[in-house]
C-alpha cells in the first residue's frame, strides 16, 4: 500500500508539475492563466452535453490506456495504439457492412464489437509474433504498423466500402441495430451506457491481471525474462498473448467510435487516442485501476482544450499536446521527486 | 533520368539522410532516439519563421538546427539528468513538440498552425544537397577515423570501458543527443525552406520515423543507413510517379500501397536479416 | 634486502557499508617488483580491499600510501594517474570493436583535429610487447573474435600503454584453461622482471603459492596476516583463511547408502556423446569442474531440456529420469515429475527481484493445483494459500526479514538461497539439480542450505550437486564427476575424494 501511495504521489506531482509549466507557458503568451483553466474546467463539466463530451474523449483512452498498461506487464512498449484502434474501427465499420441482415441489437452490437477486438488484436499480434519469433524491437514495428494501419485504412475506406452518397472519406452508414444510444442528459453527446460497461472492464482486467496465472506469466516475463524462462514460463507466448489483448483493447475503440458516434468509420477520426493512451498508462504507472482517474484527467484536457480556441486570443487546442508532453515528462523523471536520497546498500 | 528520377530522389532523402545521421550518432552514445520526429518539428516551422523573418535560407536553416538542439537539450535532462525511460520520453517529447509551432504561429501570425509563404528569394535552390553530402562525409569521417567518434562509440558499446579510461560517459551521450537535436532540426528546415515554401501543420509527417526506421536498417553504422534513406526516398518518389500508373489489370496502383511500402520494407528487413546483435550494448541503459 | 621499496601501504583502513565492515583496518604493505598474492574466502573483503585501493570505493579511515606517500584516490583515474591498473573479472573491452581501438581509449594519440593516429598507437604498442616479451598480433581483429585468454592479455596490454606500475588482477584464473594460467603466469613473471609491482587477488592456495613472492591473508573483512611464500605452506595458509573457529564443514549425521550395492539402478541417466551421467537413488553426485568446462550447458540441458537439449545437444541424447525418455520436457513436466532445480545464477535466474516473498515463491508453481484453480476468468491463483505457505516457510529455514511482503531484491544473499531453497522443496522433489547453492552467501546461512541438502539426501532424495567451490563438494559428496572441456573427464568414489587428484583432472590431466 505505501508503494502504491508513494507511486500516486509521484503521478499527482507530475500532473501538477505539467501543468503548472504549461500555464506558465500560457502566461508567457500573453494569456491568463487563470482563463485557461477556466475554460478548460467550464468546457469539460459546464453542462450535461459537455460533461459528456468529456467522457467520449475519455471512453477511448480507458482502452488505450489498457493497451499500453498489458504488454508494460510482460516488458513491451505498444506505441502501435493508433494503428490498432484504426483497424479495430474498420472491422466495426465492416461488420455492419457484413452483418447488414443482423436485427437483434444485441446480436448486432456483440457481432461488431467482436470484430473489432479480434481485427484489433491480430494488427497487435504481428509485431508480437515478430518480438517473439525474430526478435524485432516492438517499439520501431509498431510505429511502422501504425503508418500501415492509415494507409490501409485509408484504402479500404476510399475503394472498398465508401459511402458513395458521401463527398467525404467515409464509410457506408451502419444499420440502426448497430448504434448505440446516447444518455438523453447528455444532450446530444455520444455516450451512454457504454461508460460503466468501459469502467467495469478495467476492473476485470484488473482483477485478471492480478490474480490468474496468465497475468502472473505476464509479470513474471516482464520482471525478469530468464528466471520465467528458467521456471517453465514462455516468453514468447507471453509476448504473443499480451500484444494480442493489447491490439483487441485498442480495437474496441472502434465500439466507442462507429457504434456509438458516427455509426461508420471516418477517416482521421481519432484524436491520436493511441499516443494519448501511452500518457494514460504512464500517469497511472502500471497500475490498472489508476487508468481511470488518468484517462479521465486526459479526457477532460481534450475537451476543455476543444474550446481554447473560440475562448481565448493566444492559445489554441494544441495546447494540449504540450500540457500532455510536459505531464509524462514530469512523471517519468523519476530522479525529479527524489531529495538527494542515498541508497543504503551499495 | 537525372532531372526526373536522381534529383527528386536525392531532395526528399536529404531530410531523412540528416535526421538519420542524428539518430544514428545518439544511438551510439547509448541512448534511444525516438524523438527525431519532434526535433524535425519544431526545426521545420522555425527554419520557416528565421527565413522569413530574415529573408535568408541559410539563417533559417541554421535556426532551425538550434531549435531541435534547443527541444533535444530538454530531452537530455529528462534522460540523461533525471534517469528517465528514454522510450517514454522520446514519446513525451514528440507530443510536446506537436505543440509548438500552433503555439507560435498563433501567436505570430494568428494561424493555428502554419507559416506565410515563403518568398522565392529566402528559399533554397540546392544548397541542402551540397550541405547533406558535407555533414555524411564528415560523419563517416568522425565515425571511423575521429577521436570523437572512438569515443563516442565506446559510450553506446562498453560505458564502463570508457569510464575507467577517464572520459566522461553522460558528456559524450549529451553530445549524442545535442548532434540529434541539430541534425534532424536541420532536416525540418530542409523540409520548409527547400522541399516546399512554408511551413504547414504537422509538416514532419513521420519522417523522423522513417529516419530511424533507416538507422536501424543501416545497423547504426553511417553508410549503410545513408543508403536505407535513399530507399526509402526512391519508394517516395515512386509514390509520386506510380499514382494514376496502370501497373497490371485495368485498375492504377491505389496510391496507398506505395504509401505504406516504406514501412512494409522496414519490417520485412527488421524480421529478417538484422539480428538485435547490431545494435549498440548499452542502447537505452543510463 | 630489507631496503626494499613498497609500492603500495596500507594503513588502518576501514571500509563499512551501515554497520557491517567490509574491511576493518587493514595493515600490509606491497613490495615493489614483487607478485603479491591476496586471498581469503569469497567475502573476506579483497575485493573491496581493491576497490579502495583503485578508488572506485573510498575508504571511511585510514591511509593509503602509494610509493611511499599518502594519498587519497578519489576515483579510478586518478588511482591510473598513480600507476595502479586493474584488469576486473568482467573485462572492460567493448566486443565488437578492436583490440586496437580498445586499447588506446581515453590516451589516443591524434592530431588537432581529433583524426586518430593508430599506426602511432600500434607502433607504441609492438614496442611495449618487445620490451615486456609479450607475444601478440592481432591489433586489428574485433575482440569477440578472441578467446578469452587473449582477451586477458589485452588487458594487460592496456595497462601497460596506459603506463601502470601496480597491476591489479582480480581472480584472472576463474575462466582461463589450465595452459593459459601457464601462460599468464610466465607473462606476470616477466612483467616482474621488468620492474612491475603485481597484485594477484585469488581465492585458490595452488596458484598463489606456487606463483607469489608474498601473500596477504584476509577473513572476514580483516587481515590476518602477510606471509613470504617461501615461508609459508598450504596448511598454514589455509588455517589463516578460514580460522579454526568457523567451520564450513557439515557435521551433521550422514545415513549409509546401504541400497546402493543391492540397487544399482539409476533415477536419473543422461547419455550423449560428451556428457553421461548417472544418479543413483540417495545419493549426493558432485559436478566439479572449472567455469566454463560444458558444466553450466549440461545443468541447462538437464533443467530445461525442450530448448536447451537442442541448443547445447544437438538433440543427440537420452534423458531419462526414473526410466522415462523425457528428451525435450519443460520445466514444467520436469517438476511434475519430481525434479526440482536451484540455478546457477540467483538474481537473474531465480528472483523476481522487484516482487515479494510471495510472488517469488510462486515461481515455477504458478500451475500448482495447490495453490491455484479454475476461477471466472481461466486459472486463478489462491494468494491466500500461497500466503500461508511462504510464512510457514519463513519460520522453518529463517527467512529474514520475516515478512511475505518484502521485495526479494531487497533482502540478502542468504536469505534470497533460503527462499529459492524452500521453493525448491515446497513440492516435495524426488530429485534435486542444485547449482552454487552457497555462491554469495554468508557463513550463517551456507550451514542452514547445506544442512538441508543433507537432510534431502538422508530422506533418501537424490541430488546433482554443481559447484565451483571445491571443498564443498568434498564435504557433502558421495560421489563426484569432474567435467573438462565440455566432457565428463573423471569421476570419483567418496572414499577416492582426494583435492589434488581432483584439481588435477579439473585441469584436463
Amino acid at each position: 500500500m505505501n508503494r502504491m501511495m508513494k507511486a500516486s504521489l509521484k503521478s499527482i506531482a507530475g500532473v501538477l508539475l505539467g501543468l503548472t509549466l504549461a500555464l506558465i507557458v500560457c502566461h508567457f503568451a500573453g494569456e491568463s492563466p487563470w482563463k485557461v483553466l477556466k475554460v478548460l474546467f467550464q468546457s469539460s463539466f459546464g453542462s450535461g452535453y459537455d460533461f459528456g463530451m468529456t467522457l467520449f474523449y475519455a471512453a477511448p483512452l480507458f482502452l488505450t490506456g489498457l493497451a499500453v498498461s498489458i504488454p508494460i506487464r510482460a516488458g513491451l512498449f505498444n506505441v502501435g495504439g493508433e494503428g490498432q484502434l484504426l483497424i479495430g474501427a474498420l472491422a466495426a465499420a465492416y461488420a455492419g457492412v457484413v452483418g447488414k441482415n443482423i436485427a437483434s441489437p444485441v446480436a448486432a452490437v456483440l457481432f461488431a464489437t467482436a470484430f473489432a477486438f479480434v481485427a484489433g488484436g491480430i494488427w497487435g499480434l504481428i509485431p508480437g509474433i515478430l518480438k517473439a519469433k525474430r526478435g524485432s524491437h516492438e517499439v520501431i514495428t509498431t510505429i511502422m504498423m501504425n503508418f500501415i494501419a492509415a494507409g490501409l485504412s485509408s484504402y479500404v475506406t476510399l475503394y472498398l466500402i465508401k459511402d458513395p452518397e458521401s463527398s467525404q472519406a467515409e464509410t457506408m452508414l451502419l444499420p440502426e441495430a448497430f448504434h448505440l444510444k446516447p444518455f438523453e442528459k447528455f444532450a446530444g453527446a455520444p455516450m451512454g451506457w457504454l461508460i460503466f460497461v468501459l469502467i467495469a472492464l478495467v476492473f476485470v482486467i484488473h482483477y485478471w491481471m492480478w490474480n490468474s496465472v496468465r497475468g502472473y506469466e505476464l509479470k513474471a516475463v516482464g520482471e525478469n525474462e530468464k528466471a520465467a524462462e528458467t521456471y517453465g514460463i514462455s516468453k514468447q507466448s507471453a509476448w504473443m498473448f499480451a500484444m494480442f489483448m493489447a491490439g483487441g483493447m485498442a480495437g474496441l475503440v472502434g465500439v466507442v467510435e462507429v457504434l456509438g458516434n458516427a455509426h461508420r468509420f471516418k477517416l482521421g477520426f481519432s484524436a491520436d487516442y493511441g499516443f494519448v493512451g501511452i500518457a494514460v498508462a504512464l500517469l497511472a504507472r502500471g497500475n490498472i485501476l489508476g487508468i481511470i482517474p488518468s484517462a479521465l484527467l486526459f479526457g477532460i484536457l481534450q475537451k476543455g482544450s476543444a474550446s481554447l480556441d473560440l475562448e481565448t486570443d493566444k492559445v489554441t487546442r494544441d495546447l494540449s499536446y504540450i500540457i500532455q508532453g510536459l505531464i509524462i515528462l514530469g512523471v517519468v523523471a523519476e530522479g525529479l521527486f527524489e531529495w538527494r536520497k542515498k541508497a543504503k546498500n551499495a | 533520368m537525372l532531372d526526373s528520377f536522381i534529383l527528386p530522389v536525392c531532395r526528399v532523402s536529404a531530410p531523412l539522410i540528416l535526421a538519420a545521421l542524428g539518430g544514428m550518432w545518439c544511438e551510439r552514445s547509448g541512448v534511444i532516439q525516438i524523438g527525431l520526429e519532434g526535433f524535425m518539428l519544431v526545426g521545420s516551422f522555425f527554419g520557416a519563421v528565421y527565413a522569413l523573418n530574415t529573408s535568408n535560407p541559410y539563417i533559417g536553416l541554421l535556426m532551425a538546427g538550434v531549435a531541435g538542439m534547443v527541444l533535444s537539450s530538454l530531452y537530455g535532462m529528462v534522460v540523461l539528468r533525471y534517469r528517465a525511460n528514454q522510450i517514454v520520453s522520446g514519446t513525451a517529447i514528440n507530443l510536446f513538440a506537436m505543440g509548438i509551432p500552433p503555439f507560435f504561429s498563433k501567436i505570430w501570425f494568428d494561424s493555428t498552425g502554419s507559416t506565410p509563404p515563403i518568398p522565392t528569394a529566402a528559399q533554397f535552390q540546392i544548397a541542402p544537397l551540397w550541405i547533406t553530402l558535407a555533414l555524411v562525409a564528415l560523419s563517416a569521417w568522425a565515425y571511423h577515423s575521429s577521436r570523437f567518434g572512438l569515443r563516442l562509440r565506446f559510450a553506446g558499446e562498453h560505458p564502463d570501458a570508457l569510464q575507467s579510461a577517464g572520459v566522461s560517459i553522460s558528456w559524450k551521450r549529451w553530445q549524442g543527443i545535442l548532434i540529434s537535436g541539430f541534425l534532424a532540426g536541420l532536416a525540418g528546415g530542409t523540409l520548409s525552406t527547400y522541399l516546399s515554401s512554408s511551413f504547414i501543420r504537422n509538416m514532419s509527417a513521420g519522417r523522423g520515423f522513417i529516419a530511424l526506421a533507416a538507422v536501424i536498417l543501416g545497423k547504426w553504422k553511417p553508410i549503410p543507413t545513408v543508403l536505407a534513406c535513399l530507399l526509402f526516398g526512391v519508394t517516395e518518389i515512386a509514390q509520386i510517379r506510380l499514382q494514376g500508373v496502370v501497373l497490371w489489370g485495368a485498375e492504377p496502383v491505389p496510391v496507398q500501397w506505395i504509401q505504406i511500402l516504406p514501412y512494409l520494407i522496414t519490417i520485412i528487413v527488421l524480421a529478417g536479416a538484422v539480428g538485435r546483435s547490431e545494435s549498440p550494448k548499452a542502447l537505452g541503459n543510463s | 634486502m630489507n631496503q626494499t621499496e613498497t609500492a603500495i601501504e596500507f594503513k588502518g583502513v576501514s571500509k563499512t557499508f551501515g554497520n557491517f565492515y567490509a574491511n576493518r583496518k587493514l595493515d600490509f604493505s606491497i613490495r615493489k617488483g614483487s607478485i603479491h598474492g591476496l586471498i581469503g574466502e569469497n567475502g573476506a573483503g579483497k575485493s573491496t580491499a581493491m576497490k579502495v585501493l583503485f578508488g572506485v570505493q573510498p575508504a571511511d579511515e585510514g591511509e593509503i600510501l602509494v610509493n611511499g606517500k599518502a594519498v587519497k584516490i578519489r576515483n579510478p583515474v586518478h588511482a591510473m594517474k598513480l600507476g595502479i591498473g586493474m584488469v576486473h573479472q568482467h573485462f572492460m573491452l567493448a566486443d565488437s570493436e578492436t583490440v586496437l581501438d580498445n586499447i588506446m581509449l581515453g590516451h589516443e594519440p591524434s592530431t588537432f583535429f581529433g583524426l586518430l593516429k593508430r599506426g602511432k598507437a600500434r607502433e607504441e604498442l609492438e614496442k611495449i610487447c618487445k620490451n615486456y616479451g609479450l607475444k601478440f598480433t592481432k591489433w586489428e581483429s574485433r575482440i569477440r573474435d578472441l578467446s578469452v585468454g587473449e582477451q586477458q592479455r589485452v588487458e594487460i596490454i592496456k595497462l601497460l600503454y596506459q603506463k601502470s606500475e601496480v597491476l591489479i588482477l582480480d581472480e584472472p584464473t576463474a575462466v582461463l584453461t589450465p595452459q593459459e594460467v601457464k601462460e599468464l603466469f610466465e607473462n606476470l613473471r616477466k612483467l616482474k622482471q621488468e620492474g612491475k609491482t603485481i597484485v594477484l587477488i585469488s581465492h585458490k592456495l595452488k596458484e598463489v603459492l606456487e606463483f607469489t613472492d608474498s601473500v596477504t591473508v584476509m577473513r572476514r573483512g580483516e587481515v590476518v596476516g602477510t606471509k613470504t611464500t617461501s615461508e609459508t605452506n598450504e596448511d598454514e595458509l589455509a588455517e589463516m583463511m578460514v580460522g579454526r573457529k568457523v567451520s564450513f564443514t557439515y557435521q551433521g549425521p550422514r545415513r549409509i547408502l546401504s541400497s546402493q550395492a543391492v540397487q544399482p539402478k539409476s533415477v536419473l541417466k543422461f547419455i550423449s556423446e560428451r556428457v553421461s551421467v548417472e544418479l543413483r537413488p540417495g545419493e549426493i553426485l558432485g559436478v566439479a569442474g572449472v567455469q566454463g568446462n560444458g558444466q553450466t550447458e549440461f545443468l541447462k540441458a538437464l533443467s530445461n531440456p525442450s530448448v536447451y537439449g537442442e541448443k547445447y545437444f544437438k538433440g543427440k541424447y537420452d534423458y531419462l529420469v526414473n526410466g522415462r525418455e523425457i528428451g525435450d520436457a519443460t520445466p514444467l513436466q520436469l517438476r511434475n515429475m519430481g525434479v526440482g532445480l536451484v540455478p546457477e545464477d540467483r538474481l537473474s535466474e531465480a528472483l523476481l527481484k522487484q516482487q515479494d516473498m510471495t510472488e517469488n515463491f510462486l515461481l515455477g508453481q504458478h500451475e500448482d493445483p495447490r495453490y491455484t484453480g479454475l476461477g471466472l476468468f481461466g486459472r486463478m491463483i489462491n494468494r491466500n494459500k500461497v500466503k500461508a505457505a511462504v510464512e510457514k516457510n519463513i519460520q522453518a529455514f529463517d527467512i529474514r526479514p520475516p515478512f511475505s511482503t518484502v521485495w526479494t531484491g531487497r533482502m540478502s544473499g542468504g536469505n534470497q538461497q533460503k527462499l529459492v531453497m524452500a521453493r525448491l522443496l515446497d513440492p516435495q522433489p524426488s530429485i534435486l539439480l542444485v547449482a552454487h547453492p552457497t555462491r554469495g552467501v554468508d557463513v550463517g546461512a551456507i550451514e542452514k542450505i547445506h544442512e538441508a541438502i543433507m537432510m534431502e539426501r538422508n530422506l533418501g532424495k537424490s541430488v546433482i550437486l554443481f559447484s565451483s567451490e571445491l571443498d564443498e563438494l568434498i564435504d557433502l559428496c558421495d560421489r563426484m564427476v569432474v567435467f573438462f572441456d565440455g566432457r565428463v573427464h573423471g569421476e570419483f568414489a567418496r572414499k577416492e575424494f582426494d583435492p589434488w587428484a581432483i584439481g588435477k583432472v579439473m585441469g584436463g590431466a
